[in-house]
């Protein structure tokens, strides 16, 4: 905020007299603003050697915080200058801080290492038009979709559970990431619950795991939202992996009763 | 939101209880009419042989309807009902209108066909250009437009919101040139004095509410964006704009007053009253 500058003040403050800053009204205040959320890109989500974050430089006084390791940040965490770099697959959360103003809302951020790959992807639906342009095989290519969900990167699906079979090649995984998009505006949710058995050559079931996510509540924004389920270090040659989603758009969302969007753009093997 | 020869602050809102609501400087009511716009959306004054009228767009009824300041009505637009490339009717979803000097009325069709239509004072269709591309006499949501005479040369001054540019074009309809204003998703222009206002509904990656306000110098450069980041140039370019803290939601309009104090107009911001910026 520079160059011109301007006082704010609610339009209904009493204006008296005929000065520019009359005396009678309150002006709001520096500790009554709150920052905005850190604004970064990243260069890729799916990476092979180095991730970098960009950031927005924020405004003189403030730093932007942050934590690799899954705690809240505050004034006494790292603080990102212009740019992060990143060689391992991590979870940050980042918050502005600084200048009498109110801490900013919590900016998380995911990146993944790529290692293993599935060799094959088999779904019980197919997608619905018009989001329906891709092969399959998009879910396991390592690519990651834009925000912009009609990108071609992404498949939509209209279903209350979808069941993927996954073909591996028996090297040592520790389990399965699936990229989802999160954008309530556009009637996308993501999934309910997440399921994975994973089988070696015999077919005998080597491990098996589940996520919950609370997909119900509102939430702001457009998101990419990874949900992992870790199952420790195993050689498996094959996987289900089985999604179940909304029946319907809860009661609180203005598309309430209309069956919800799934937007699924990669498969992750960990 | 504009403000009359009298001084008074007149705002457009989409609500048929109250369509225009008209206030003081100090923020008091002083009257209201309107009953009829459903979709109103635009507001344009204009001071013609000495009579102000207001021009108002409206994206429901597909309008744009002139009317004297007390509500009268004394021009009515419709959709002019041109074909399209699939032998269908054109979509006409009026933003924004700006009127010449010779009374010629240009309606920026943003929500539309994204063809800026110019019609002379009596309604009759002249003249059409833009439309939908990625051209760079075309747009992506053509949401404001006006006349920038600052030069003493009178030109448009057409936002391209999806593609954060303001764009000229001669008041004939040909492209002139594009001022870049990367991550600010703006409304219309608002020239007040030597500059030009600008409110900035999203930023960044176009995140709820993370608007601020944009305003360009005589030169077309970004000197001040309240609620945003501080504007940086490198080499003539401006480097990408976002919102710095949460002052503004969605910021649809900018009134510069007579005393040059800011009112800002919200769209989707909990029903908030307009917010005001003093000048110091």
């Amino acid at each position: 905020m520079s160059g011109y500058w301007w006082i704010i003040v609610c339009f209904f403050s009493v204006c008296l007299g005929a000065c520019h800053r009359p005396s009678a009204i309150t002006f709001v205040q520096m500790e009554e603003v709150q920052l905005s959320r850190p604004g970064l890109r990243v260069n890729q989500v799916f990476f092979r050697d180095v991730a970098t974050i960009y950031l927005n430089e924020p405004l003189p006084g403030c730093q932007i915080y942050y934590t690799d390791n899954g705690e809240v940040p505050d004034e006494k965490s790292q603080v990102a200058k212009d740019s992060i770099q990143l060689i391992t697959t991590a979870k940050l959360r980042l918050k502005t801080i600084g200048g009498s103003y109110q801490p900013s809302e919590e900016v998380s951020l995911e990146v993944f290492r790529l290692k293993a790959q599935a060799a094959g992807i088999k779904c019980s639906a197919e997608p619905k038009a018009p989001y329906d342009q891709a092969e399959a095989a998009i879910l396991i290519d390592q690519q990651k979709g834009s925000a912009n969900f009609r990108d071609g990167k992404w498949l939509g699906y209209q279903a209350e559970q979808l069941s993927f079979d996954i073909e591996l090649d028996g090297k040592t995984i520790a389990g399965l990431t699936l990229s989802v998009l999160e954008d309530q505006n556009s009637w996308i949710f993501a999934p309910d619950t997440v399921q994975v058995q994973f089988y070696d050559e015999a077919d005998g079931l080597l491990a098996e795991g589940q996520m919950l996510y609370e997909t119900a509540s509102p939430k702001q924004g457009t998101t990419y939202r990874f949900l992992t389920i870790e199952v420790g270090e195993i050689q498996p040659t094959r996987a289900t992996l089985t999604i179940n989603n909304l029946n319907a758009i809860p009661n609180w969302h203005p598309g309430s009763g209309h069956t919800p969007w799934l937007f699924i753009d990669e498969i992750l093997i960990r | 939101m504009v403000q009359d020869r009298a001084g008074r602050l007149i705002l457009l809102t989409n609500h048929t209880q109250n369509n225009v609501l008209i206030y003081s400087k100090d923020g008091q009511l002083i009257d209201s009419w309107g009953n009829d716009f459903p979709g109103a959306h635009g507001l344009s004054l204009k001071d013609e042989g000495g009579e102000e009228f207001l021009y108002i767009t409206d994206t429901d009824l597909e309008v744009v309807v002139k009317m004297t300041l007390d509500g009268r009505e004394v021009l009515r637009i419709n959709n002019p009902q041109l074909s399209q490339a699939d032998g269908g009717i054109r979509p006409f979803l009026p933003t924004e209108t700006a009127i010449a000097e010779n009374g010629d009325i240009y309606v920026a069709d943003g929500y539309g066909s994204q063809y800026i239509y110019v019609y002379d004072q009596t309604g009759q269709l002249k003249n059409e250009f833009g439309g939908h591309g990625a051209g760079e006499d075309q747009f992506f949501n053509a949401h404001g437009i006006a006349i920038d005479d600052r030069d003493g040369k009178p030109k448009l001054l057409i936002t391209a919101r999806e593609k954060n540019q303001l764009k000229y074009f001669d008041l004939g309809g040909h492209y002139l040139s594009t001022i870049d204003l990367p991550g600010a998703y703006i409304c219309r222009p608002v020239i007040h004095g030597s500059e030009v206002y600008l409110a900035t509904i999203w930023s960044g990656n176009k995140a709820d509410g993370s608007g601020f306000i944009s305003i360009l110098d005589e030169d077309n450069q970004l000197v001040s964006a309240p609620g945003g980041v501080e504007p940086r140039y490198r080499d003539g370019k401006l480097g990408a704009m976002a919102q710095a803290v949460t002052l503004f939601q969605h910021p649809h309009d900018v009134c510069v007053d007579d005393d040059e104090n800011l009112y800002i107009p919200q769209w989707n911001a909990g029903q908030v009253y307009p917010k005001k910026l003093y000048r110091v």
